[in-house]
């Protein structure tokens, strides 16, 4: 099956922007005559991959390479890179053409930036002598559709620019992606933001309007009627908690990237050993989008009652000779190779969360969440230490310890940093210092507000029923992600009411409303004006996420998409799709 | 070519004599007070009985008595009994047998075993008359032939796919490991609170 999704059932056509940015990579691809040789960025060739498929990018006569340090092995004469704005890649791109000079082969080179060019970067290559050689161009691809209603900005190191570096260039980038989207669907009228970089991003997005107006009559009635964005510093608890969502919980485990999961094919039911396989998940796989949103527990159950339901009926059918009958049964096989690749991975999952380590992280998040019994975390954090358990393990309890109490105890916070440099090296002494400069990782300074967020949210909710849940809190079985109750709250009653609380999370907050031309900011309620179902199709609220997401979040808002009542189709945007480890991993660095 | 009597009967193993639960004549050769009516009533219904009862269960046979050719067909004790002429083709005399027990099974089920008078059958007629050409009985007897054939094939491709049903035994095996594995992620945390 198919690795890119299908987007066919979007409730934005999504497929319309890939197609774009399909046409535009061919378009400059083909600008290069004759057969050609490729160099990506790695990264980025995953990016690429969810546009057009690599045997699409054969037929156009391609040879594929992958950008490393190393010289690039080809005998073509045209080599095209295609890399993103990044200092490191421009010194790899003048090493190669340096050698290929020192061995007197004559190529012409072609850099191509992703989503546009950088003065630093060809500052580097002019610095480096190779400048005058190659020809630059810009792809701007500013998104990529991940499914039907996910879109990814591709931009993984934002949140780490942004908090420790004090780098605000990828705002721009995001700006520009909500700005071509509105050229497709429309000015979008209502926008609401909270945390510093979304504010930030909502006055780009509005000078961008003058300065390079959408016009109303090109576009017809807008698309999407609100845009909410929220930073992932307002909520840093839930990211650091362990998703509890099939497809949550496949990230956690197994790491999902560009929609698909790599595992060993002997996980799968293959009988070869030490080979991998790509597993795609996305909505189109149907049993993958029935159940990626549920709790792991009722898949689980869910994955039974079909193998049982199918068996079954197979025994039925050997008794049964109605033609029609056997023709069903064979239209349900066409099932059977979901069935039997989901069946493997839940299995496999399996072997992870009934672990004692799992579950007694678990028991510690929800712990620390319910801030019932810091001193029991504590002392699990310092005996995880001395065990020397994986270290993004124990940087995630240690975040979540912070945000929730407002940073640590000093003579605490002192001695957890000296026990873990001596636990794990004096290396990592730059990512407690990232950690710290980002406000994850701190001294307590004041009391913290948590218990008060907590309360006024309900965000501990008690007795959920995973099978049937009335409550997002499903998602990570009791806890209702902070980020989700934000938007739950915006669009069922807007935030006016809860002006105290937003106060007390990180950064300002905005709400405005816009049209052909920017207007004063104004506070206006969804609440009020009920203008969710139009022509009998719902209006589109369009979430963006700065500094990532995760699934189980994705789920959450799937799930309030999916209630009665409810006057609007949601689509998420985010920098990226993230999960604690990913998250703690950006900040990650090591001395030398 | 000439259908001149359609029979169902039971056969029955303990029972010396097969019974008549439903039949049918063509009796417009007659006139309707003539003598030979009734005669011929009994006529068919002796020889059918006869007949019927030398076919054994899962067998056919076709027997000619004076210018009737009598052909009889028993699927598990219950047996279909025609009575046609020379010209009228043997294999689309089985065809319409064949038919007839089916529709039979259909119309009443296995109720047939607890029956020992004849009961009125609307159908016996509308065959009778039906197939009276017998080449509507080889256009049923090539659908039956086509529809055989699809459900070998669509067996042996169920078959195939599920690898006997070790598949779908492997599968169910698994999924139920799953639910054993399974933990209550919230309760199970709770759980391990209130111990502390």
């Amino acid at each position: 099956m198919a690795q890119i999704p299908s987007l066919e059932n979007a409730p934005l056509n999504l497929k319309s922007i890939r197609d774009k940015s399909e046409r535009e990579l061919v378009n400059l691809l083909k600008d290069v005559r004759g057969t050609k040789c490729l160099v990506i960025d790695p990264k980025l060739s995953g990016s690429v991959s969810l546009i057009i498929p690599t045997s699409k990018l054969k037929e156009l006569g391609l040879e594929l390479r992958h950008l490393t340090a190393e010289p690039v092995q080809t005998e073509c004469t045209k080599v095209v890179y295609l890399v993103r704005s990044q200092l490191s890649f421009m010194k790899f791109i003048a090493s190669h053409i340096q050698n290929d000079i020192a061995k007197a082969i004559q190529r012409d080179y072609y850099v191509y930036f992703v989503p546009r060019r950088s003065v630093a970067c060809e500052k580097i290559l002019e610095q480096e002598k190779v400048h005058n050689l190659v020809t630059v161009k810009e792809f701007p691809l500013y998104m990529v559709p991940l499914d039907e209603d996910v879109i990814s900005f591709e931009l993984e190191l934002s949140e780490k620019d942004c908090l420790v570096d004090g780098d605000v260039s990828s705002l721009w980038h995001i700006a520009k992606a909500i700005h071509e989207l509105e050229f497709s669907f429309g000015v979008i009228s209502k926008m609401r933001a909270k945390g510093k970089a979304s504010v930030r991003v909502a006055d780009i997005l509005n000078r961008m309007q003058v300065e390079e107006p959408v016009n109303s009559n090109d576009v017809g009635r807008p698309e999407v009627d609100t845009l909410i964005l929220l930073d992932r510093e307002v909520d840093m608890v839930t990211p650091m908690c362990s998703q509890l969502t099939y497809e949550g919980l496949i990230d956690e485990i197994l790491h999902i990237s560009n929609g698909a999961v790599e595992v060993d094919s002997s996980v799968m039911g293959a009988q070869q050993e030490g080979k991998k396989m790509k597993v795609p998940l996305n909505s189109s796989d149907k049993l993958f989008k029935e159940t990626r949103d549920l709790n792991f527990e009722v898949v689980v159950q869910v994955l039974r009652q079909k193998a049982m339901t199918m068996k079954e009926d197979y025994t039925e059918i050997n008794s049964t000779q109605t033609v029609s009958e056997l023709k069903d049964f064979v239209k349900k096989l066409n099932s059977l190779p979901e069935m039997t690749r989901h069946i493997h991975l839940a299995q496999h999952l399996t072997t992870f969360t009934s672990k004692q380590s799992f579950n007694s992280q678990l028991d510690m998040e929800q712990t620390l969440v319910e801030a019932e019994n810091y001193d029991i975390c504590y002392e699990y954090i310092e005996e995880m230490i001395h065990k020397q358990e994986p270290l993004t393990n124990v940087l995630r309890l240690l975040v979540l310890f912070s945000v929730t109490n407002s940073g640590l105890p000093k003579k605490q916070f002192d001695y957890i940093r000296m026990e873990l440099l001596h636990s794990y090296g004096f290396e990592h002494v730059v990512t407690l210092n990232n950690l710290e400069k980002a406000g994850l990782l701190k001294k307590q300074e004041f009391k913290s507000n948590w218990l008060t967020v907590k309360r006024t949210l309900k965000l501990i909710v008690e007795d959920t029923d995973t099978s049937r849940p009335n409550d997002i809190a499903y998602v990570y079985s009791g806890y209702a992600p902070l980020s989700i109750r934000l938007i739950q709250q915006a669009i069922h009653s807007g935030w006016r009411p809860m002006e105290d609380i937003l106060k007390l999370l990180p950064g300002p907050h905005l709400e405005t409303k816009r049209s052909g031309f920017p207007s004063s900011p104004s506070v206006d309620s969804l609440h009020g004006a009920s203008n969710g179902v139009a022509d009998g199709r719902r209006s589109i609220v369009l979430v963006v996420f700065i500094g990532g997401v995760t699934f189980a979040e994705i789920s959450a808002l799937r799930y309030l998409a999916s209630k009665e009542g409810m006057a609007y189709d949601l689509i998420v945007a985010t920098t990226k799709i993230v999960n604690g480890a990913t998250l703690i991993e950006t900040f990650m660095e090591k001395l030398g | 070519m000439k259908i001149t009597a359609l029979l169902v009967l039971k056969c029955d193993p303990e029972t010396r004599e097969p019974v008549i639960l439903a039949n049918v004549s063509d009796l417009s050769q007659f006139g309707k007070f003539s003598f030979y009516r009734s005669n011929f009533e009994e006529f068919i219904v002796f020889i059918a009985r006869t007949v019927a009862r030398r076919t054994p269960p899962g067998q056919r046979q076709s027997v000619k008595h004076e210018e009737y050719k009598v052909h009889a067909y028993n699927i598990n004790g219950l047996c279909a009994v025609g009575f046609m002429d020379d010209h009228y083709p043997v294999r689309s005399a089985f065809s319409l047998l064949n038919q007839v027990l089916d529709v039979y099974q259909k119309d009443y089920g296995d109720t047939w075993r607890f029956e020992n008078s004849s009961q009125p059958w609307p159908y016996l007629k509308e065959a009778s008359d039906k197939f009276r050409d017998p080449a509507e009985a080889d256009k049923l007897l090539k659908i039956q032939r086509e529809l055989d054939e699809t459900k070998i094939i669509l067996h042996k491709t169920i078959d195939g796919v599920l690898a006997r049903g070790e598949k779908l035994d492997s599968l169910v095996e698994k999924s139920s490991e799953l639910s054993l594995a399974s933990k209550m992620f919230y309760k199970q945390a709770k759980k391990t609170n209130s111990c502390c």
